[in-house]
């Protein structure tokens, strides 16, 4: 390098370029964000900003790791490439809000760190698989999806020139290969995350799709790659070896030829032929595909250029490309495979015929215009990525499970007036407007029971503030403000818990749930995805509930609590699952209660 | 345990990243145009947009400051130009790998997913509540 950085080399090429994906992003967002509407109206904005950001990464991580192989198999592919680090910069900002959000909406607002919680909520099923393999899905899919990040993150943090300048082009091209791991571990994050909640054919066959088109391409380049190192010549008593025929050349184009499994890139220029090594000192691109553009050879990955004569960059840039020695014997070009001293003029090999002018288009993102039909390759290949991208993440959307229902009414506060009760579950017993008496179950802020303010208040008449949350026949009050909370009759006898109904004993198999997000606080609030949310909010306070089927083919919600007066004990990491629950079903009020005398893994029952 | 476990690697991380940050306003007030000529003059975008990789790679940083300091070429200046043979075989070898462990778990993940709601029986009891 020879220049003063800038944070982003500004030129025509790449404005468009970055139009255009931005263009993309935006036709995404908006259909995700229409769909969403019209099929899943009940999506949180959180939610939506969560999937949203997850589908546009891993898609555009997709259209990333297909541009390099393409441009093996079809140099006209060559101008994706040449911006390619936006939108692997783009792709990591959309990876990190996905991540971001996911740990705050899972994760924070409850008993532990985040941070913490994203690898420890339900670590039992790290040793889960080795106990008993069927159980692999429950291993815990957040520690793919972090690390993954965290690779794509070093990545576009070390994606400007200087990085490639200060860490070394081969640690940083290796650092840079860290995507495939990303690549692998982000599959695994999806498999073992959403595709254990959605349930559609449609996934497997999209990601199948995508994973199918990105292995195949990469192994066709790496056949052609390979075809390629496989060219054998025999070196002659001089030490030169036989390279190609000079009539083969063709005037300010490039041409790699291969000699005891390196390669070389011979150029014409002013009917003389020079040779120099094939690897730009930039980012290793294959020089001998370049042209000759502006009296320069020029890399066609990213336009670094260097003098035929003698492989060094022009002022004011300093990298050197090592030359070799050429002869031409009968028309056969001879290469010497030893390099020359850095920066030796060479005269060349002058060539006795004419060579024909180069064939095909060529373009370079600092050139000023695009021959037209490289243009019109690139505006349809624009055209492909405005199909594919919204097509894709609208069919992601579409065949997406239903989102579960429910109402939180977040930053509206009201005053609740009622009779409290603590055993068994937290509840404050409301006479609503028309008459009918309703519980409502106490839940605190955030991943927490209620706060300890209404300890002692059993029995009494309470008013506070709080925000209602209501998935019917659930119904519950965030008491988001301890301190408005009082007692209204201190000096009263309690009153005595009201009468339940008995409803009969039986052992029931069911989703173990946090009530809070199951009442509408988080949609979805069930399945893998939101398990560590659950364990959370479990783990915090929040009442337990039994998610069953029911006749009607929806869930319904039996509140867990402990067997007599003593509260539940039961593991929290439980939570997400399917368990089985021996007990009594009881209801009080509107709302089932189960009488826990066991609960645990399906077939834990003795 | 494993709650323990990750709290001290948090710590770790933090300590870390706070030691990045550290190197981070030195590099930038004192060393960043001794080792890199282009970075000297280099616009406060430039600054802004390596900021994060000086936080996360400062031990590289700090490695080259010593090597400056021994009169050292730094390793982005000595001639040490990318192998295109190593890193076609390391590709090679990746998407083999890759395309072989990726149906591995697709089939595992995808026969053995986790039973859900709908994989649950029936509760009969549940018809005799009042529902709406």
């Amino acid at each position: 390098m020879g220049h003063a950085y800038q944070a982003v080399g500004w030129n025509r090429q790449k404005r468009l370029y970055d139009f255009t994906l931005l263009g993309l992003v935006v036709l995404a967002v908006s259909v995700f964000g229409t769909i969403t509407a019209l099929r899943h109206p009940d999506t949180t904005a959180e939610t939506f900003i969560i999937r949203f950001t997850s589908v546009a990464a891993f898609l555009l991580l997709h259209v990333i790791l297909a541009i390099g192989p393409l441009t093996r198999l079809d140099r006209r592919f060559l101008p994706l490439l040449y911006n390619r680090r936006h939108l692997g910069v783009t792709m990591a900002l959309l990876a990190s809000v996905h991540g971001a959000f996911a740990i705050v909406q899972f994760h924070a607002l409850g008993d532990r760190n985040p941070l913490v919680s994203v690898f420890t909520a339900y670590g039992r099923g790290y040793a889960a698989p080795f106990a008993d393999f069927r159980t692999i899905s429950q291993f815990p899919f957040e520690i793919f999806g972090f690390v993954a990040l965290l690779i794509l993150l070093v990545m576009a943090a070390t994606s400007h020139d200087f990085w490639l300048h200060n860490l070394g082009p081969s640690v940083w091209k290796a650092l840079h290969q860290l995507v495939y791991i990303a690549y692998a571990l982000l599959l695994a994050h999806v498999l073992f995350g959403a595709f254990q909640s959605e349930r559609s054919p449609v996934y497997p066959a999209l990601l199948g799709l995508g994973f199918f088109v990105v292995l195949v391409l990469h192994l066709l380049a790496a056949r052609l790659e390979r075809n390629l190192d496989r060219q054998r010549s025999t070196a002659q008593a001089d030490g030169f070896f036989p390279v190609a025929q000079a009539s083969d050349l063709r005037a300010n184009e490039g041409k790699v030829v291969v000699v005891e499994g390196r390669r070389f890139a011979l150029f014409v220029q002013d009917g003389r032929v020079f040779a120099l090594s094939n690897v730009c000192r930039h980012q290793g691109g294959p020089v001998g595909e370049g042209r000759i553009v502006n009296g320069c050879i020029t890399c066609p990955w990213h336009g670094f250029q260097y003098k035929a004569e003698d492989g060094c960059s022009p002022p004011p840039f300093h990298e050197t490309l090592p030359t070799y020695a050429l002869r031409l014997v009968d028309g056969m070009i001879y290469l010497s495979p030893q390099p020359l001293p850095p920066g030796t003029k060479s005269a060349g090999v002058l060539l006795t015929d004419p060579t024909p002018a180069a064939q095909g288009d060529f373009f370079i993102g600092w050139q000023s215009k695009m021959a037209p039909a490289l243009a019109r390759f690139t505006r349809t290949a624009a055209i492909f990525l405005a199909v594919l991208v919204p097509a894709t993440v609208g069919g992601v959307v579409w065949f997406q499970h239903p989102i579960d229902r429910g109402r939180f009414e977040f930053g509206i506060e009201n005053q609740f007036e009622g009779v409290l009760y603590e055993r068994p579950i937290p509840r404050l017993r409301v006479t609503m407007a028309d008459g009918k008496v309703v519980d409502h179950i106490l839940v605190g802020s955030g991943k927490f029971g209620p706060p300890a303010v209404i300890t002692g208040a059993h029995g009494h008449r309470v008013r506070f503030t709080g925000s209602l949350i209501v998935r019917e026949p659930l119904r519950m009050i965030e008491l988001n403000q301890p301190n408005t909370f009082a007692i209204l009759d201190p000096g009263a006898a309690p009153a005595a818990e009201p009468a339940s109904s008995p409803l009969g004993q039986g052992r029931f198999i069911g989703e173990l749930v946090d009530t809070k997000c199951f009442s509408g606080v988080m949609r979805p609030a069930t399945g893998k995805v939101h398990r560590g949310c659950a364990v959370r909010c479990l783990s915090g306070g929040v009442p337990p509930g039994l998610l069953v089927r029911d006749a009607y083919g929806d869930g319904v919600v039996f509140l867990l609590a402990g067997p007599g007066e003593e509260p539940l004990r039961y593991d929290v990491q439980l939570a997400g699952t399917l368990v089985e629950a021996d007990g009594s079903l009881e209801l009080h009020g509107d709302t089932p209660f189960l009488r826990v005398t066991h609960l645990g893994p399906r077939g834990s029952t003795p | 345990m494993l709650e323990h476990l990750f709290s001290v690697l948090l710590f770790i991380a933090a300590a870390y990243l706070g030691c990045g940050a550290l190197v981070a306003a030195f590099f930038f007030v004192r060393w960043c145009g001794s080792f890199d000529p282009s970075a000297r003059e280099g616009s406060w975008g430039f600054r802004v947009l390596i900021a994060p990789g000086v936080v996360a790679l400062w031990p590289v940083i700090l490695a080259q400051v010593a090597r400056l300091q021994r009169n050292q070429k730094v390793e982005g200046e000595a001639e040490t130009p990318i192998s295109p043979e190593a890193l076609r075989r390391n590709h090679s070898l990746a998407f083999v790998v890759l395309g072989i462990l990726a149906q591995v778990i697709f089939a595992v993940v995808l026969t053995r997913r986790a039973p859900r709601l709908e994989d649950a029986p029936l509760v009969e009891v549940a018809t005799k509540l009042t529902l709406p």
